[in-house]
């Protein structure tokens, strides 16, 4: 028996699966993640590999060299392995809508190419006996499978772990000129030494300096939304690529640096009412409407600006932080403004998925949890807003406990906080709820907020006009839910985890 | 029976058109569950790279497992081909429907275990189904080959036809399904998409003698 075609159907599966995921994520980069990207990509995927085994089929119809075929096409598909990756990216940094429709034709032909391989493998490896021809058939099939099952093993924990993104694709485009070289020796034409040399190629590229995730950071790729994203973010100082994700700095001189998580604005390195670039009143706010908060959670970290402020409440004993990607504590680190939380003998810092966290601590309880939401139209931010979340975050609240979380601007957000807790409020794009009214509250702000400190210095000087000037908006910008939801512009819906409606229905489509 | 089809059975074009044409549709069915299942099993264990890499490898490791029981019992039981890919999408779609509601239960009862136990319960909620599914391609390849002949043009007419109804049934998911159905409407939507091929299947070849 020739291992051959079990090769070449494995290396096919573990390549193309690889590859699959990779794309999800450069493209999902691109775009900020919309919840579309897998479902697209992979439908894309899907498409290619159905016309490649179109014309792989055409190639078994006919008698031909078919591991020469095989070695051919594989050299080509490797060759587009490396290419593709910049073609799409230049055409995105060119212009977006030539970007959008080069996308198909990149991530179609990456799959492609494979594809063809795939029933020339089945041709090689199968008997041509009708008792056994499923039995044959199956054996090929596995070794494809095996592969891709292996594949996104490889990719998912090892690979993106310990390369970047532009790094893991120029490993597949080496290991798909390596299988081409492995066909030519199969064939018997090439001598060995062509396994060697075929690959060196793609894996000169690992030292092209990374230009894939820079050259998409540009933000006036998204009209629709330049109200959330800054006009000149300013220069990169820091890309963090792991499993998890991306994430990146930029600097614009001011000191508040920019986070962006997934290429999509995650805040700024702030935790002072003076020169208040991110909007930090509104977590300054729960330090007045909680007369004694002890224990609080906080879901999603970034930076670690609302952390720092946390730390400074007075009277708290736990500050429990759940963050899944470890990039940001480490970029924390760098922040004087910010990084005496990763010290703070008060703060213990997770490493894990919020809902998942809440699950295997069914028990403890909290004054306040707080949430600095990511946008709600991303992939799986139903899973932070739905009302479903939101009845299991009450049963982690102590009595008079506040639950806070940024809507991102969604009255349908709002509406679900709303069907959960009997009173609610919203001070920009954060919601607050409660068991009980909280805005007797309000005559507390400058007590309350005054007392905060910071290794015992006092962490708001009241004294200055612009924290005065904040006090004021806090007291005019805190609305209860039924004087501002009349103002939405379509009836609010209740967000479930089965509905999805901000990702889905009313979520922004990419292309 | 498939090999005793007689002038009373509908031509052999037709019968061929007619697996091609299920064939996409289960693909589509297919490429639904997985979109729908991952996002469960997301909700269900958390949200994280580890997730959707247990989801997507176990989700072929499963498939690879039916291509190998597939196989087998098309060689044993090759006068029963059809019958026994009527029996898998039967059993796919009424998996797909016990999904809804076994997922959500088991995740409820795992979620918080460590990794390999949460990786371990999600190979075996997505064993079965996933097994049925990739055991159908190898029953069909094997009787399109008692009409062809030929493995490669066999496997790739088929594949084509799966893997193009699989594209349609994600893109469509994604850009369609999601905006107007809650997940669990979309899976028992591909559950009826399971039913229905089995019933064309069953429907189109009732003139064959048994």
């Amino acid at each position: 028996m020739s291992w051959a075609p079990y090769v070449l159907s494995f290396g096919c599966g573990l390549i193309s699966l690889s590859q699959e995921i990779l794309w999800v994520r450069l493209v999902g980069f691109a775009y900020g993640n919309p919840p579309h990207v897998f479902a697209f990509v992979l439908g894309l995927y899907l498409l290619g590999i159905a016309a490649g085994a179109h014309i792989g089929k055409r190639y078994c119809r006919a008698d031909r060299d078919l591991y020469g075929v095989a070695a051919r096409v594989l050299l080509i598909s490797a060759a587009w392995d490396a290419v593709a990756p910049f073609l799409y990216v230049g055409a995105m940094k060119f212009d977006r809508t030539v970007g959008m429709f080069l996308l198909p034709l990149a991530v179609m032909l990456v799959a492609l190419f494979k594809s063809i391989v795939f029933p020339i493998a089945h041709h090689l490896g199968s008997s041509n006996s009708p008792q056994h021809v499923g039995a044959s058939v199956s054996r090929v099939y596995f070794a494809n499978i095996l592969g891709a099952t292996l594949g996104p093993l490889l990719t998912g924990f090892y690979l993106l772990e310990h390369a970047t993104l532009q790094q893991s694709m120029f490993l597949l485009c080496a290991a798909t000129a390596a299988l081409a070289a492995y066909c030519f020796v199969v064939r018997g034409t090439f001598r060995s030494w062509v396994i060697a040399v075929l690959p060196l190629p793609a894996l000169a590229g690992l030292l092209v300096p990374s230009l894939l995730i820079p050259m998409l950071m540009a933000r006036e790729w998204y009209p629709s939304y330049t109200s959330y994203y800054l006009a000149d973010p300013g220069k990169v100082v820091a890309i963090r690529e792991n499993r998890h994700g991306i994430v990146h700095l930029t600097s614009d001189g001011s000191g508040a640096d920019t986070v962006w998580g997934g290429n999509v604005y995650d805040g700024r390195v702030n935790a002072s009412l003076v020169g208040n670039v991110n909007g930090i009143e509104r977590v300054y706010i729960l330090a007045a409407l909680h007369p004694e908060p002890k224990r609080i959670l906080e879901i999603g970290v970034s930076i670690g600006s609302w952390t720092k402020v946390l730390s400074g409440f007075p009277g708290l004993e736990r500050l429990d932080t759940v963050e899944l990607n470890p990039a940001y504590p480490e970029l924390t680190a760098r922040y004087p403004q910010v990084n005496s939380v990763l010290a703070d003998p008060k703060v213990t810092h997770h490493i894990d998925d919020g809902r998942r966290w809440l699950k295997r601590h069914p028990d403890e309880k909290y004054d306040l949890i707080v949430m600095n939401t990511t946008f709600n139209w991303r992939a799986y931010a139903t899973l932070l807003l739905s009302r479903d979340f939101m009845l299991k975050l009450k049963t982690h609240l102590n009595q008079g406990g506040i639950l806070a979380f940024n809507t991102t601007g969604s009255f349908d957000a709002h509406a679900t906080v709303a069907s959960v807790f009997p009173h609610s409020y919203r001070l920009g794009s954060f919601s607050y709820a409660s068991d009980h009214d909280l805005t007797p509250e309000l005559a507390h702000i400058e007590e309350r907020i005054g007392r905060m400190a910071w290794n015992g210095s006092p962490a708001v000087d009241l004294a200055n006009s612009e924290v005065q000037e904040t006090f004021a908006s806090m007291r005019t910008g805190f609305e209860r839910y039924d004087q501002f939801i009349g103002s939405a512009e379509r009836k609010p819906e209740i967000i479930t985890d089965q509905n999805m409606i901000t990702e889905y229905r009313y979520g922004t489509l990419f292309w | 029976m498939v090999a005793n089809v007689n002038e009373s059975s509908p031509p052999r074009g037709i019968r061929e058109g007619l697996l091609l044409a299920v064939f996409a549709a289960s693909g589509a069915a297919a490429l639904i569950y997985q979109v729908c299942w991952q996002r469960l099993l997301f909700a269900s264990f958390g949200v994280d790279l580890e997730s959707i890499t247990i989801v997507v490898s176990t989700f072929m490791l499963g498939l690879g497992c039916g291509a190998l029981v597939g196989g087998n019992l098309s060689r044993r039981f090759s006068q029963r081909l059809i019958e026994m890919f009527v029996l898998s999408e039967v059993g796919i779609g009424l998996f797909g429907m016990l999904s809804a509601t076994l997922i959500p239960m088991v995740g409820d009862r795992f979620m918080a275990q460590s990794l390999p136990v949460v990786a371990l319960v999600n190979y075996l909620l997505v064993l079965v189904p996933a097994t049925l599914m990739g055991a159908t391609l190898p029953i069909l390849v094997a009787h399109l080959f008692q009409g062809s002949r030929n493995v490669g043009v066999s496997i790739g007419g088929l594949y084509l036809a799966n893997t193009f109804g699989a594209a349609l049934g994600a893109l469509s998911t994604g850009a369609l399904l999601f905006t107007w159905l809650t997940i669990n409407q979309t899976i028992y939507l591909a559950a009826s998409l399971n039913f229905l091929v089995a019933l064309a299947v069953v429907a189109g070849l009732r003139r064959s003698p048994q």
